[in-house]
């Protein structure tokens, strides 16, 4: 076998070995590139930064672990921003798989640098099965949806609901989702149908299609995978998590533009040989 | 209806108290004057439940900040709703403490006095636009499902991953393989689960005849009986109710990963000849569907999720961009009425079309804006 | 009756869906919403469906010693050990030494949520960028012009959406000395003017075909997805 053949059908564990490494280096050597925040994740800050204190906004976690390393950096910089705004945070997620997550967030964030309190600042509605038809029973009554919050205390008596029982009293929608329901639900069922302002932040995967809403103002901002909340975190405190593995995901690019080009190599080399054969 | 009512007494006493009172009057009044709101409506809300009351005035007009009060009578108990910026607007009362339907509240903003009774509609005339239009589509239908019942022929151009469908299923039939049918990890509301759900009737017609084995993986439990009924439903019509194995349709997880590493499992153990993934997907489909290729699996594919569509394109054999999926059932059975029904579709698209020439040239000519509130949605 | 009943369901909680989106009037928005409240609770009573399969299948596995039977073993295990922890009342867990009970910080249940479930998923979702790079190796050949315009963009966008494009494109135009279009500023172009016309196009066409077919089974054209033909 000729070492054309070996290269065109390289075995797929080697490309696997030679990713792994390109992610994992920049995490221990980090190339310190700059980021410049896009117009949507300026946009997304923008209508953070336009709340005014004590304003009340529901934060939709919908995601689970699987896209943790993505979505957890914009909750977090989303919490902070709103922790900073001095606004009211009810969260709520329609993933059983998410509560936890939101929980962590705010214990580090909105409990731990901010000294929030909860059930005053802030509250985790925690897990509601129903999907859309739960996003449309919150414009009726949030309360009627959640009598209880994740832990199961009554929220009717929580300082952070006082005067909040549907979209009504929300002056924004945060919504983190990972696939469905998430923002397109959001948007085809709330932000059309109450019109309250919504911002998302989704997985680099499914950006692409929410950027018709952003372009049509029915998103009010967008954050696309890594690459936004990094973009995000700069915005609100100049660094984070994600973007401090820009650098890995940099290199993973860099790679993986090394295979697209080193298999078209193989397929000239061949053609032209068929072609002189 | 609007009702304005404001109104003034004053009581004279002596000389002094009078010219006093009248002073106080004045400045009363210029205060007033100075802080009255320029074109203050208030009115029921429209298009709502009735309960609701809108409160609007000139933005641009008015001072710095705008002082919001209710009360049930026009005496009060005055209680502040909300004090806004002179530039809002507008505000909506509702939500919590927010009026009730039939009840008449009063409103003084800045001093000013009015007020309005919330009552609910039986149209939401915001969406009137949206209703011609879906009558429009379903007229369409209606249309060429008369068409398609008269027997006029209607023509459906080629659709390669529908016929593959077949040859995949006698390619599993062949080698004694079993055939792998993921219908999405969509929940049973959403529109591609249950479209999902026809074609796999018509797959388990199929895989019935050939007498192959069908494993259906769910990661939703509310489509489990769905499923479960319609691949009984085929291989009952077939004739062939004995072959149905309840087993194979399982529900593995309604986690995204949990579910996608058991059917990695079921690919690599099972090693199944043909694997169609129709529905609704999202990350997992690159997984799934590279998985199957190393399998060396007939691999079609189809969902209207785009964002996933380039990753089905790049490892399976075939597959259904958007409405090509929704096709499916009309193109196996090609059923008149199912036809019809799709070339309503395409006409509507034909209309949505020469909607957006005209409105392109609009927009260029200075007019976008009479376009777009054509489309507001409320 | 077996078939009608279903129909005569669909289509009766269809039209008053979408009769419910028209109109505002409470009659029509209570009767809607308490549909909705009904949703909530059947789904939830799924769940228990779901976990009965689950359980069923891999009894029978087991029973019947069928191939890799065993791994149904450590399967069953976790759910019956997860639902156990989540369920039985938090005094219990915490009268046996654990901090806290339930689903709460510091509970069991919490501990394998994060030191099993959350690295187990998020391994199989990193898979993904392997997956992503040999497919890439294989697919992007540059067979015919299309493909060709397909690979420069993807190339294009790979480079320009992390911040590497932008440091390339800095070095590159201050080492001639021109501003010209930056790799960022190149990938924001393709993704907001080809990507977004294309995308929008097919989105148009998915959209259309998920309104017909909803209006196919609400009108009882298509019944196949209701066990009919």
């Amino acid at each position: 076998m000729d070492w054309k053949t070996r290269l065109e059908q390289l075995d797929r564990r080697i490309i696997f070995i030679v990713i792994f490494f390109a992610v994992l280096m920049p995490l221990f050597f980090p190339l310190g590139l700059s980021i410049k925040p896009g117009p949507e994740a300026t946009a997304f800050h923008a209508a953070i930064e336009a709340l005014q204190p004590g304003d009340a906004v529901y934060l939709a976690a919908d995601y689970d672990p699987g896209s943790l390393p993505e979505l957890q950096p914009m909750l977090e910089a989303a919490i902070e921003q709103l922790c900073r705004k001095d606004v009211r945070i009810i969260a709520g997620s329609l993933w059983p798989a998410c509560p936890p997550l939101v929980n962590r967030a705010f214990t580090e964030i909105a409990q731990g640098r901010f000294n929030k309190v909860y059930g005053t600042d802030y509250v985790n509605l925690g897990f509601k099965e129903g999907r859309e038809v739960v996003m449309n029973q919150l414009g009726q009554s949030i309360r009627g949806v959640y009598p209880v919050d994740s832990s199961g205390a009554p929220i009717a008596d929580m300082p952070v609901m006082s005067g909040v029982d549907s979209y009504a009293d929300i002056k924004l929608i945060v919504n983190v989702s990972a696939g469905y329901p998430g923002t397109k639900e959001w948007v085809q069922q709330v932000r059309s149908r109450y019109s309250i302002p919504l911002v998302a932040g989704c997985t680099a995967v499914s950006a692409p299609e929410y950027f018709p809403y952003f372009q049509s103002g029915q998103l009010s901002g967008l954050l696309g995978g890594l690459a936004g909340a990094a973009e995000y975190e700069v915005l609100v405190s100049g660094s984070g998590p994600a973007a401090k593995k820009m650098d890995a995901q940099s290199l993973g690019h860099i790679v993986i533009i090394g295979f697209i080009l080193l298999g078209n190599l193989i397929y000239f080399l061949r053609s032209r040989e068929g072609s002189v054969a | 209806m609007i009702q304005t009512r404001t109104s003034l007494s004053a009581r004279a006493g002596r000389p002094l108290r009078l010219l006093g009172l009248l002073a106080c009057l004045a400045l009363c009044a210029a205060t007033m004057a100075a802080a009255a709101v320029p074109g203050l409506v208030v009115r029921d809300n429209p298009d709502d439940a009735g309960e609701a009351i809108l409160v609007e005035w000139n933005g641009e007009a008015a001072g710095d900040s705008v002082r919001i009060e209710r009360a049930e009578s026009e005496t009060g108990p005055w209680k502040l709703r909300r004090a806004l910026p002179g530039t809002a607007g507008t505000y909506v009362d509702q939500g919590e403490g927010g009026p009730e339907r039939g009840k008449t509240y009063f409103y003084r903003v800045d001093g000013q006095v009015l007020s309005a009774v919330p009552k609910a509609q039986w149209w939401n005339q915001g969406r009137t636009n949206l209703f011609l239009i879906l009558m429009l589509y379903l007229g369409l239908i209606l249309v060429f499902l008369n068409i398609a019942r008269r027997g006029g022929s209607l023509f459906i151009r080629k659709i390669a991953g529908l016929d593959a469908m077949e040859e995949a299923i006698g390619r599993a039939t062949e080698m004694g393989k079993p055939v792998l049918y993921v219908p999405g990890i969509d929940d049973a509301n959403n529109i591609q689960t249950i479209y999902s759900m026809a074609i796999l009737n018509s797959v388990s017609k199929m895989v019935a005849q050939y007498d192959t084995e069908l494993i259906v993986p769910l990661a939703k439990a509310f489509v489990l009986p769905l499923a479960e009924e319609t691949v009984r439903s085929g291989y009952m019509d077939v004739g062939r109710p004995d072959s149905f194995r309840a087993d194979n349709i399982r529900f593995l997880s309604d986690e995204q990963f949990a579910f996608t590493a058991a059917v990695n499992g079921i690919m690599l153990r099972e090693k199944p000849a043909a694997n169609l993934f129709l529905g609704s997907f999202f990350a997992e489909s690159l997984v799934l569907a590279e998985t199957g290729f190393t399998t060396g699996a007939i691999q079609i594919a189809g969902t209207a999720n785009i964002h996933q569509l380039p990753f089905f394109v790049v490892a399976c054999d075939y597959t259904m961009i958007g409405e090509e999926f929704f096709a499916t059932s009309a193109y196996l059975s090609r059923e008149p009425m199912l036809v019809g029904t799709l070339k309503g579709g395409d006409m509507m698209k034909l209309v949505i079309m020469i909607f957006l020439v005209i409105a392109a040239i609009g927009a260029t000519l200075g007019h976008s804006e009479a376009f777009r509130s054509l489309l507001v949605i409320r | 009756m077996r078939r009608e009943i279903p129909l005569f369901l669909t289509i009766f909680f269809g039209c008053m869906m979408v009769i419910g989106f028209f109109v505002p009037h409470p009659i029509v928005n209570e009767a809607r919403s308490r549909v909705e409240e009904w949703t909530i609770i059947l789904a939830a009573a799924a769940v228990v469906l779901g976990v009965a399969n689950v359980a069923r299948i891999h009894m029978h596995k087991i029973s019947r010693r069928d191939r890799d039977f065993q791994y149904s073993f450590p399967l069953l295990f976790a759910l019956f050990l997860m639902i156990a922890l989540g369920v039985v009342p938090k005094d219990w867990i915490t009268s046996i030494g654990f901090p806290a009970g339930g689903t709460d910080e510091g509970s069991p249940f919490d501990w394998l949520y994060n030191n099993a479930y959350v690295p187990m998923q998020g391994t199989m979702f990193a898979l993904l960028a392997f997956y992503i790079a040999s497919a890439a190796f294989r697919a992007f050949r540059i067979r015919t012009i299309e493909a060709a315009l397909l690979a420069i963009t993807a190339v294009l966008v790979m480079i320009g959406r992390v911040p590497v494009g932008g440091s390339i494109s800095d070095w590159f135009n201050g080492l001639i000395h021109v501003d010209l279009w930056t790799l960022p500023e190149i990938q924001q172009w393709i993704m907001d003017i080809p990507n977004l016309a294309a995308k929008r196009a097919i989105l148009i066409g998915a959209a259309l075909g998920a309104i017909a077919t909803s209006l196919k089974i609400i009108l009882g054209i298509e019944r196949s997805a209701i066990g009919g033909d």
